[in-house]
């Protein structure tokens, strides 16, 4: 499925309300033709495009972020994007992604794998149809076919959730925590004496005495359950009380149980080291070399 | 005690015991099978929302005098006095017949003996005159049927096979008696007047004796059959409006017709399956009768658009029927459910109270929110969102209506007695300014201390509503309840009758459910002009050579009951009387504006308003009064389209402002 991203705005009318024109509500439309895992980008400051595509269908959106974005196969931009961030933007987008430009486009379809038909509104009626292979960077036409209606009630619903994800990002960037990514072992030990627990703990980056780590994690379903919950919990993808699923003994978000530690990364010498770790929240100083990030709203 | 005993006819002497046998083993199957029916339509139904509505009866809450009315007089039936008539003949035949079944039962399988002497003359009498009857009405439905033009008449082969089925049982009955009384043809008999004439024909044509005998015995089998044909199919089809059109018209709705009741937001609004009705609908579906009462007064249905309302009912029934399609837009047509304009006559005609306009709501929410709604319909609502007005005009120009006048608007949190509400149409449409502006002069004129609201003033989110975005009915109608309550508003004027219904009828109910009060009074203009008029405040001058005539809105007349004030105003301002259109009253035929239906325009072969400006030219007045703005334009475009002789179209306000000379 390609990599899909959208941006869009809402523009100023009268009274001091804001609306979503025309072409970024079929940026969005063309956007989920084209990918159920499109990325929605907006202005921090614009929640009304954020709740639109959220609404629309767009279940991962985010705020537009400082640094370049450069991994998509089609970047779709609203023209009200445009007119705030400047007709250079998508210009600035295709260069440094090293992705194809087209203006006013009107529909896109995937041909093949990576060959894609786009239309585009050459004007005064005329269309022209471009096949393209590669990243592409698409500014929308107000004339493209638009989404469905989307309901005041589904908007509605959107600012609640994306309030609640909201609440919960800011928690996590209050105690200044990375996200955890998974990370791939290039080689694993052997031998453990590690308990399933703490493998998980390990292979989740949370905590780990680790040691070594062998194989696969294997444990009864209750216990992955548990620390996958208190893995999301920790890092403020799920409301701040977890209870346990086993013993009932809530969890903030944050603590750890145990011992405290903190995971360090493997190196990438294809042999696994054993550290010492303590449990507490990352810290970004600990890690100098990590692209600080923003945690992903996924609702 | 009867007399002769000799007077009496023997009971299934005729019938062998083993067809006797048959029989009464096929009727207990038969009457099983009707019971595992009922029992499988009720639990259809309970799978249906459990929401329940705010007006829905309770026992405690029925009027059980107004259900033995409804039952014994058929008042709603004999709204149509051709099918009111023959239901009556119908209804009153079969139970006398029945009564007839239920005392040869008594007499063979009882220890009772009664049936003999001049009590047997007496009820085989009054058997004949109500099986007569019930033959009667049955043809005259038949007639209908097959041989009568009207077009609300559903002709489905199913429809009309189940009334045949019944005048089989008739005929077959009487048939059955005509042969045992043509065996001998004993005088006593001459008080069956059908069968004893029957019979007489009978043996007139050679058929008597042993031979009658055999032709009884064979009818008895083909009477057995048919009638427990039709215990077998009486939860079935339009059969069962026999036990679920009662219970239907006892839950009715009790609001008025053009209230629309406020439900929780917890959920997804609107219907997409039949089981997101509530379970009181889906047993509305079960008790239509399929009597075209409803289309036959739709505006929608007359101006031949797709939408016929009898139509969502029995697509809403298919859906339910059909658990392989349980979406009802595979049943019901997408531009069906756009052109209704929201007139409630369906529901005011109804015989068994079904709810087709509520249902036609439900159904355009589910739309809404999946997203699937016309152009025109997303306009509407992006402008309500974002200009506040359906108009889509900025809401900066709301007070130009006001131009040159000194319209007192309302400061900041200045508490507002009388609060003139100018509503939308009176806002951005010249017909509706000009009713504004004849309004502002009448409140000068009468001293009142009234404000408005201005550019605060914002779209009760009434057409949005209609059109099924509830979701943003109750945004508006937030907006404004804060306005209310920071105003303190004590009553509400207003001259749209859409804005009265929804300020009156449903926005207490959104502040209810909000945690606040709904202190105000709201009132129509024409009241208000009336009890002017009444209290000697308002003394105009005749206004000479004017023939009037007044269309009664819906949301006024019909949809509130309010029928009286316009025209007690009316007698008052000239001499002449009203000449009234067939169709007025609460039986006014609406103008085609509402319902969203002023934006989203569904086409016909016809217009409604075309069609209802013929019908007031038709009157010969030369002016059309109402009460509305919406219906204002409406009926000025109708008949600038149709009608080939001048006819001013007025307000009742500018009526008054003429007569006054303001």
């Amino acid at each position: 499925m390609p990599n899909v991203i959208v941006l869009l705005a809402s523009e100023e009318i009268p009274d001091g309300r804001r609306s979503i024109p025309l072409s970024d509500r079929a940026t969005v439309a063309l956007a989920l033709a084209g990918s159920r895992n499109a990325v929605a980008y907006f202005s921090a400051d614009d929640a009304t495009a954020a709740e639109f595509a959220f609404a629309a269908g767009i279940l991962q959106v985010e705020s537009l972020p400082d640094s370049a974005i450069t991994n998509f196969d089609l970047a779709m931009i609203g023209e009200a994007f445009v007119a705030r961030y400047g007709d250079d933007f998508a210009g600035r987008l295709a260069e440094e992604s090293s992705a194809a430009l087209i203006f006013d486009v009107l529909s896109c379809d995937e041909l093949s794998a990576g060959v894609r038909k786009v239309i585009r509104d050459a004007g005064r009626g005329a269309r022209e149809v471009i096949e393209l292979s590669g990243p592409a960077v698409l500014v929308i036409s107000p004339s493209a076919s638009r989404p469905g209606y989307v309901s005041r009630f589904r908007r509605l619903q959107a600012r609640k959730a994306m309030a609640h994800s909201t609440a919960n990002a800011a928690i996590a960037e209050s105690v200044q925590w990375q996200p955890v990514r998974l990370r791939t072992r290039k080689a694993v030990s052997t031998t453990s004496d590690l308990l399933a627990e703490q493998r998980m703990d390990a292979a989740f980056g949370v905590a780990a005495k680790a040691e070594s780590v062998t194989g696969p994690i294997v444990a009864d379903p209750a216990t992955c359950a548990r620390h996958l919950v208190r893995y999301l919990a920790h890092h403020g993808f799920l409301p701040p009380i977890v209870s346990a699923i086993e013993g009932g003994t809530p969890l903030r978000l944050g603590e750890g149980r145990g011992s405290s530690f903190i995971a360090t990364p493997v190196e990438d010498s294809g042999v696994h080291q054993p550290t010492t770790v303590s449990s507490r929240p990352r810290r970004l100083h600990d890690l100098p070399q990590r692209q600080r990030r923003q945690p992903r709203l996924i609702v | 005690m009867f007399g002769s005993e000799d007077i009496t006819r023997e009971i299934l002497g005729n019938v062998p015991a083993w067809m006797v046998v048959g029989f009464y083993l096929a009727a207990t199957i038969a009457c099983g099978f009707a019971i595992v029916g009922f029992f499988h339509r009720i639990r259809r139904h309970r799978q249906g929302s459990n929401t329940r509505r705010a007006d829905a009866a309770t026992l405690a809450g029925i009027n059980w005098k107004s259900v033995l009315d409804y039952v014994l007089f058929q008042a709603e039936i004999r709204l149509d006095p051709f099918a009111g008539a023959a239901h009556l003949l119908v209804f009153y035949g079969f139970l006398v017949l029945f009564w007839g079944t239920c005392l040869v039962f008594l007499e063979h399988d009882t220890p009772l003996h009664f049936y003999y002497g001049w009590f047997y003359q007496l009820a085989s009498l009054v058997i004949d005159l109500g099986g007569l009857a019930f033959l009667v009405g049955l043809g005259m439905f038949l007639w209908r049927r097959h041989a009568a033009t009207e077009s609300f008449i559903l002709r489905e082969w199913w429809v009309a096979s189940l009334t045949w089925l019944l005048f089989a049982i008739g005929i077959t009955g009487f048939l059955l008696e005509a042969t045992r009384i043509a065996e001998t043809l004993p005088a006593f008999e001459r008080w069956s007047i059908v069968g004893y004439s029957l019979a007489a024909l009978l043996r007139a044509v050679g058929i008597s004796g042993p031979t009658a005998l055999a032709w009884h015995r064979g009818l008895w089998l083909s009477h057995a059959a048919l009638c427990t044909a039709f215990f077998a199919l009486l939860p079935w089809q339009f059969f069962s409006h026999m036990v679920f059109g009662l219970a239907s018209w006892v839950s009715r709705s009790r609001l008025p017709f053009s209230q629309l009741p406020v439900t929780s937001l917890d959920t997804v609004p609107g219907a997409r399956l039949w089981s997101d009705f509530a379970q009181a609908d889906l047993l509305q579906t079960d008790a239509c009768t399929t009597c075209g009462r409803c289309v036959s007064v739709c505006p929608a249905t007359a101006a031949e658009k797709p939408l016929k309302p009898r139509s969502v009912v029995l697509g809403i029934r298919a859906a339910l029927d059909h658990p392989s399609h349980p979406f009802v837009s595979e049943w019901v047509r997408d531009d069906a459910l756009w052109s209704c304009t929201t007139c409630a006559a369906c529901n005011s005609v109804c015989p068994v109270g079904i709810d087709i306009y509520g249902k036609i709501v439900e159904l355009r929410r589910g739309r809404v929110e999946t997203g699937i709604v016309p152009d025109a319909a997303e306009q509407l609502f992006d402008a309500v969102a974002e200009r506040s007005n359906p108009f889509g005009r900025p809401n900066a120009d709301r007070m130009l209506w006001a131009r040159g006048l000194d319209v007192p608007e309302a400061a900041e949190n200045e508490p507002i007695g009388v609060l003139y509400w100018v509503g939308c149409a009176g806002s951005f449409d010249a017909d509706g300014q000009s009713v504004s502006r004849s309004m502002f002069k009448i409140l000068k004129h009468l001293g009142v201390n009234f404000r408005v609201l201005g550019c605060r003033e914002r779209c009760t989110g009434d057409p949005a509503r209609r059109l099924g975005e509830e979701g943003l009915f109750r945004e508006q109608a937030a907006q404004n309840l804060e306005v209310f309550q920071r105003h303190g508003v004590k009553k509400i004027l207003t001259h749209c009758p859409h804005c009265w219904n929804t300020l009156r009828n449903e926005y207490p109910q959104v502040a209810v459910g909000a945690g606040q009060t709904a202190s105000w009074t709201v009132q129509h203009h024409s009241e208000f002009l009336a009890e002017m008029m009444a209290d000697g405040r308002l003394r105009p001058a005749q206004l000479p050579n004017e023939t009037i005539t007044f269309h009664d809105p819906c949301y006024l007349g019909r949809g509130n009951g309010v029928t009286a004030p316009p025209r007690d105003l009316l007698r008052t301002l000239q001499p002449l009387p009203i000449v009234e259109m067939p169709r007025h009253g609460e039986n006014s035929f609406c103008c085609g504006a509402g319902g969203g239906t002023m934006w989203v325009d569904v086409h016909g072969k016809d217009r409604v308003e075309h069609l209802r400006s013929r019908e007031a030219a038709g009157t010969g007045a030369t002016t059309v009064v109402t009460g509305c703005p919406f219906c204002k334009v409406m009926l000025r475009t109708g008949l600038e389209a149709t009608s080939s002789r001048p006819m001013s179209v007025r307000d009742l306000s500018e009526l008054v402002v003429l007569a006054e000379g303001l």
